[in-house]
């Protein structure tokens, strides 16, 4: 059997898309391959100092922490011209986040452990990884790597100063066509033309397992009410929230005679005209499945991850959408024709009562969405082979 | 099933094109304020949000419901609804603007509530914090005395 080793910052302790994808990912590769995954940063269990690598055993994979932080310090100087040289204007504050994680002290043995390990491929995932590819070639010439930058539709990918990092991998996998179009509209740097070109780009469709028979039950409390909304303002915990919401009771008011079942953090409530309570469960996601599953419409009013996660579940589960524009979200409803996008609070509101009132509509939508994301994000055979060639080409 | 494949791009754009035939050219991304600051729930002055006045505004502000034709038979209402039609053609424009800058007015008034509040909201985290600070400053006086 084939070994893959997988590298990746914060295994296990990141929150949110990034941190499931790599996981499926990893998941998907280990039916086929042996799985190595070596994290860079410790995730706050680790017992890895500056002086060794923990290695331990989780579930089917090997995992190997490198202790210290993830990027090395030579790319401090690369980082400042790339702030110091791009519009304030252009990147926001995440893509400065990012940079600032990419800077750092050396994690000066992960090269070699790598090696070490004699993998037959290597996929460097996140943005953290990206300062690799050049000493692997250096130590092991002929190494296959791969890399999943995880970037969505964050605007730090265009730009130019990281196009070196990514041009010297075998392949790029991207997880939407947003990010897709982000990495090839990348330019040089100072706003120059790119000289050189990226890799072949791999759509990866990530399949994400829903349990049916569990979201068939309606969930506890909700038989109080009838038809219902389901208004996302956070989810999952750890992750963040929306940033500006109407609140509550105005999506109620504003919506008409209907339920709206709220996901926020550490709190969901449901209320309608005559009655309003807590939902007494935990914020899990089958908790989440049992809502969507019963819901008219899942309004969705957070930030959107890399993968639009959420967003897919529910058109797995046959409920139409109402997400924001220019998102992965907005693009899975456009190219599922399983939901509608808006640009603001009042379109929001529009659309939510056009797919309420018009049954027809929300019929089409809800049939259409749960086709094409059963097609595309349900098969999980499917993204193993995916994966598989992505990443042993 | 019937009408398949639905396109959702032109429901949008349907969408879209409806509402701005039906609003004139006022902003419409704006919702009033439900929600605010939790501090200042438990203030001694209520939230410029809560305000009566601006409440009433709010549930009032779309005259466009009062605009409906006369109801019923008879010949006067047949010469009520001719008359009806009359003056709406003449007046129309006039009443979408009208409309408008109600509608407006009323979001600029949320505005200004909504950056009252969290300039109180500011002020009352500022004292919160400075008397935070003052009890630990003497925690500190006190701590060094008995040292």
């Amino acid at each position: 059997m084939s070994r893959v080793v997988l590298v990746t910052a914060r295994w296990g302790a990141e929150h949110g898309e990034s941190g499931d994808v790599v996981r499926l990912l990893a998941g998907a590769l280990a039916v086929r391959t042996e799985v190595e995954v070596v994290s860079l940063g410790t995730s706050g269990l680790s017992l890895a100092t500056d002086a060794q690598v923990s290695t331990r055993r989780e579930s089917v994979f090997t995992v190997h922490e490198v202790a210290g932080t993830t990027a090395e310090s030579s790319q401090e100087g690369l980082l400042r011209i790339a702030l110091a040289a791009t519009d304030a204007t252009r990147v926001p504050e995440i893509a400065g986040r990012r940079l600032v994680e990419l800077q750092g002290g050396r994690a000066p043995r992960t090269a070699e452990l790598i090696c070490s390990l004699g993998a037959e491929a290597v996929v460097l995932a996140g943005p953290e990884t990206w300062w690799l590819p050049g000493e692997l070639q250096s130590l092991q010439s002929g190494l296959r790597v791969v890399s999943l930058p995880l970037l969505g539709d964050d605007p730090v990918a265009e730009l130019g100063e990281f196009r070196p990092l990514l041009t010297q991998v075998g392949a790029v996998g991207v997880l939407s066509r947003a990010e897709s179009r982000r990495l090839a509209g990348c330019s040089g740097a100072f706003g120059m033309p790119a000289v050189t070109e990226l890799p072949a780009m791999t759509e990866l469709d990530v399949a994400f397992a829903v349990n049916h028979s569990a979201a068939a039950q309606l969930m506890v409390g909700m038989s109080h009410f009838g038809r219902f909304v389901v208004l996302l303002t956070g989810f999952p915990e750890g992750t963040p929230g929306a940033p500006r919401s109407p609140g509550h009771d105005y999506v109620r008011r504003a919506l008409g005679p209907i339920a709206v079942a709220e996901v926020g953090h550490g709190r969901w409530s449901v209320s309608d005209t005559t009655k309003a309570r807590q939902v007494p469960v935990g914020p899990s996601r089958p908790n989440l499945w049992k809502l969507l599953s019963h819901a008219e419409v899942c309004l969705d009013l957070r930030p959107q991850g890399i993968v639009g996660r959420e967003t897919l579940e529910s058109l797995l589960l046959g409920t139409p959408v109402v997400v924001p524009e220019d998102t992965v979200a907005a693009e899975h409803a456009q190219r599922s024709n399983g939901g509608l996008w808006y640009r603001d609070f009042g379109e929001l509101f529009d659309q939510a009562r056009a797919i309420l009132d018009d049954a027809s509509l929300r019929e089409r939508l809800s049939l259409q969405g749960r086709a094409w994301a059963t097609e595309m994000h349900g098969d999980h055979g499917r993204f193993c082979e995916q994966a598989a060639r992505f990443v042993l080409g | 099933m019937e009408h398949l494949p639905l396109d959702a791009r032109s429901v949008v754009e349907k969408l879209r094109a409806a509402n701005l035939e039906l609003s004139g050219d006022g902003p419409r991304s704006w919702v009033p304020t439900a929600s605010f600051d939790a501090l200042l729930e438990d203030g001694d002055v209520s939230p410029v949000a809560l305000n009566d006045h601006l409440a009433w505004l709010h549930a009032n502000c779309d005259i466009a419901k009062t605009l409906v034709p006369p109801e019923g038979g008879g010949v006067k209402t047949f010469a009520k609804r001719l008359i009806y039609k009359a003056v709406l053609a003449v007046l129309h424009p006039y009443l979408v603007k009208v409309q408008d800058s109600i509608a407006v007015t009323v979001r600029a008034l949320d505005t200004v509530a909504a950056r009252v509040d969290e300039q109180a909201a500011a002020q009352i985290r500022a004292i919160v914090a400075m008397r935070t600070d003052l009890v630990d400053l003497a925690a500190h006086v006190e701590k060094r005395r008995e040292e």
